[in-house]
């Protein structure tokens, strides 16, 4: 195929993914999910067009923009597929990329949220290691599978607290979620977009335990041993 | 970071520092010159020097490192001692670039060790330079062993069949020697060796040593290929040097944690290399984690140095993780991107208290390095592909990677099936488009917020 029409059909297809669904729709919920879910230490005297204001306003572009690309190229149900393949370590390594890019903006502080992150990267990545390939398929099957999804679940309850932070922080919890939904870790249908509220509830509840860092914890240990599991099967 | 203070008069400064930046410059345009005259042939003049097309992608781009790292530094200490150690060091690493066989590559090896010692000193380093001096001279141990393991062959392919593999003993002392160079380039100066750590002015320099070290064993690929056990026990070193730079980034103080950084972009050259001899994908994998890592030797001290350059070497990654994978190095295949992003967080924190403004030779590094990775199709078809061609000795011909010059880069087996795809490009555009319009949402957000602060002040 000649380039330029190569690269034609690749915008043709993302406009819609990126400003529709599922970027557009995915921006749009992480941006309330970041003006409902507070830290508990902010001001709320602010009122809620304030706040939104200010979560936009102090957005951190080159994040945000690193993982709304992130959120439009999932391979979700009911998404056309894109005219070039885009592999696992693509997905991960863009939404790292924002990660980093709100680490870059941050203080020392704040370092608390690295873990989860890289146990949800960890844990994506391990199904891999039974594979032959990084292209992303129906690779998550049984227990790495169950593993791998239920380290994300608990990685995803470990950052519930780094939502309220800002947008991109939200996109990006919304994208982990969306990545392990996309690669068949989570359960299909129904039962895997329930995994979405399940994991609000969750993390609400360890936040008001304080327990958000052995949620942690767990996490790595789920992705460690779904990394484990995979070893121990043969490649294919 | 406190930059030494300045010696001489400004204005002598500056423009010393320009001419030793020009001459380098100069230098790297000459080798340039060489691509096109040498049509693809390799010049040998035995028993001194051989180009080829990885010891010109190399000369050059150390060339043009070390023009982008000299010009700051002799702008601070001014010229004439700083021009001459810059160029002991440029003539130690292009002797290394373009070296016949392994005393050669041993002798550049040092004359840029002695350059980098006597380096720190100038810059007031707490290490004293004999120190310093017996530290960056002690890998040559490794290097004369490894010569006499070996017998010193010339770095070039065989003349006609298949070359007998290196035995797992010189494996061994190649990847002791790539080690060894890495980790005193690592440690002398950075406070780690039980002295204080010296002008933070010196750090670009370390780096650029160690993030050249893995060159020995890309040098031992033009000739043969790793015996089985031999490749092996490169993933396994390589790796292990790799979580040695995290640890050191999670234990150590600022500085040595800026340091780890590069370490690890060996570490992961070395996985690379090991691997190459199954998958030729992994060599050019392991030739862009060594190039495009040059950019974070230019960068660094910078606030975006970490993400900037874990942007550039991503494509590298991404071609390692799928030869490692390839290869049934499934673990390399998992961890290097974890590994990879915990190293730059970690790292960051660096970032905070070192952070300097903004030089244009860091500006020109950072854009081509963002540009690469966007476009890696250039990179590869144009750079790595000739590179990775004069490895033809000990790397196969790479056939499965394939570029698609309008949305990224993918490998595609003999079989037809793609078990990874990169839409370098196509990723490009979407950051690209996300970050206008959130620019311009941003823009309009805070003129409204600065509006209703207005009027909530006002009631």
């Amino acid at each position: 195929m000649n380039p330029l029409a190569g690269f034609s059909d690749w915008a043709l297809a993302l406009l819609p993914r990126l400003f529709l669904y599922p970027g557009g729709l995915a921006l749009i919920g992480a941006l309330l999910l970041a003006l409902l879910l507070p830290r508990p230490n902010s001001d709320s005297a602010q009122t809620t067009l304030h706040r939104a204001l200010h979560l936009v306003a102090h957005a951190n572009i080159p994040a945000l923009a690193c993982v709304w690309a992130a959120l439009s190229i999932l391979p979700l149900p009911g998404v056309s597929p894109l005219p070039f393949p885009v592999d696992r370590f693509s997905i991960l390594a863009i939404t790292a990329m924002s990660l980093l890019f709100d680490f870059t903006a941050k203080s020392e502080r704040n370092r608390s949220e690295l873990w989860p992150n890289v146990a949800i990267v960890l844990a994506l990545m391990s199904p891999v290691a039974a594979q032959r390939g990084l292209v992303t398929g129906p690779a998550a099957e049984g227990v790495i599978g169950y593993l791998a999804g239920a380290a994300v679940l608990a990685g995803l309850v470990g950052l519930f607290d780094s939502m309220g932070e800002g947008w991109s922080q939200a996109a990006r919890w919304l994208a982990w979620w969306g990545v392990a939904f996309a690669l068949s870790m989570l359960p299909a249908g129904v039962w895997g977009l329930l995994t979405l509220p399940l994991a609000l509830g969750l993390g609400w509840g360890a936040r008001r335990l304080a327990w958000s860092r052995y949620v942690a914890l767990l996490a790595w240990l789920l992705a460690t041993s779904a990394l484990l599991t995979a070893l121990l099967l043969p490649p294919g | 970071m406190t930059d030494p203070e300045p010696t001489n008069s400004p204005i002598m400064q500056s423009r010393a520092a320009l001419w030793l930046a020009a001459f380098l410059l100069l230098f790297a345009l000459l080798q340039l010159a060489l691509v096109p005259l040498l049509g693809g042939r390799d010049i040998e003049v035995a028993p001194l020097f051989r180009v080829d097309g990885l010891g010109l992608l190399f000369g050059t781009a150390w060339t043009l490192t070390l023009a982008a790292v000299a010009f700051p530094l002799a702008r601070h200490r001014g010229g004439g001692k700083t021009g001459l150690l810059t160029g002991l060091i440029g003539l130690g690493l292009l002797v290394c670039a373009y070296a016949h066989n392994m005393v050669v590559l041993a002798a550049g090896w040092a004359l840029a060790g002695v350059g980098v010692s006597l380096m720190l000193d100038e810059l007031g380093g707490s290490t004293k330079r004999s120190r310093a001096m017996f530290a960056l001279l002690n890998p040559l141990s490794a290097f004369v062993f490894l010569a006499l393991v070996t017998g010193s062959p010339a770095f070039a392919p065989p003349a006609g069949g298949v070359a007998e593999p290196w035995q797992p003993i010189a494996v061994v002392a190649a990847t002791l020697a790539v080690v060894f160079t890495a980790t005193r380039g690592f440690v002398v100066g950075s406070g780690l060796d039980g002295h204080e750590a010296g002008e933070p002015a010196d750090t670009p320099l370390r780096a650029l040593y160690v993030l050249a070290a893995p060159y020995t064993l890309a040098k031992m690929l033009v000739t043969a290929p790793w015996h089985p056990v031999g490749a092996w026990l490169l993933v396994l070193l390589g790796m292990l040097a790799l979580l040695m730079g995290l640890y050191a980034a999670y234990v150590s103080q600022t500085r040595q944690r800026d340091s780890a950084f590069g370490y690890s972009l060996v570490g992961i050259a070395i996985v690379g290399f090991g691997i190459a001899v199954n998958s030729p994908l992994a060599a050019v994998g392991a030739t862009w984690v060594m190039l495009l890592g040059l950019s974070w030797v230019v960068v660094r001290g910078w606030r975006w140095a970490e993400a900037v350059t874990f942007v550039a070497i991503s494509p590298g990654l991404w071609m390692v993780s799928q030869a490692a994978l390839d290869t049934g190095y499934g673990v390399v295949a998992v961890l290097i991107l974890p590994a990879c992003i915990l190293l730059a967080v970690l790292t960051l924190s660096a970032r905070h208290e070192t952070a300097r403004g903004w030089y244009w030779p860091g500006v020109v590094a950072a854009m081509l390095s963002v540009v690469a990775a966007v476009l890696p199709q250039t990179v590869i078809e144009f750079i790595l592909r000739p590179a990775v061609r004069a490895m033809a000795g000990g790397v196969g011909a790479l056939t499965t990677l394939t570029v698609d010059w309008g949305v990224g880069t993918l490998v595609r087996t003999a079989q037809g099936t793609v078990p990874a795809a990169l839409p370098a490009t196509g990723l490009g555009l979407a950051v690209l488009l996300a970050g206008m319009l959130l620019y311009w949402l941003k823009q309009l957000a805070e003129r409204a917020a600065q509006r209703t602060d207005g009027e909530t002040q006002a009631e």
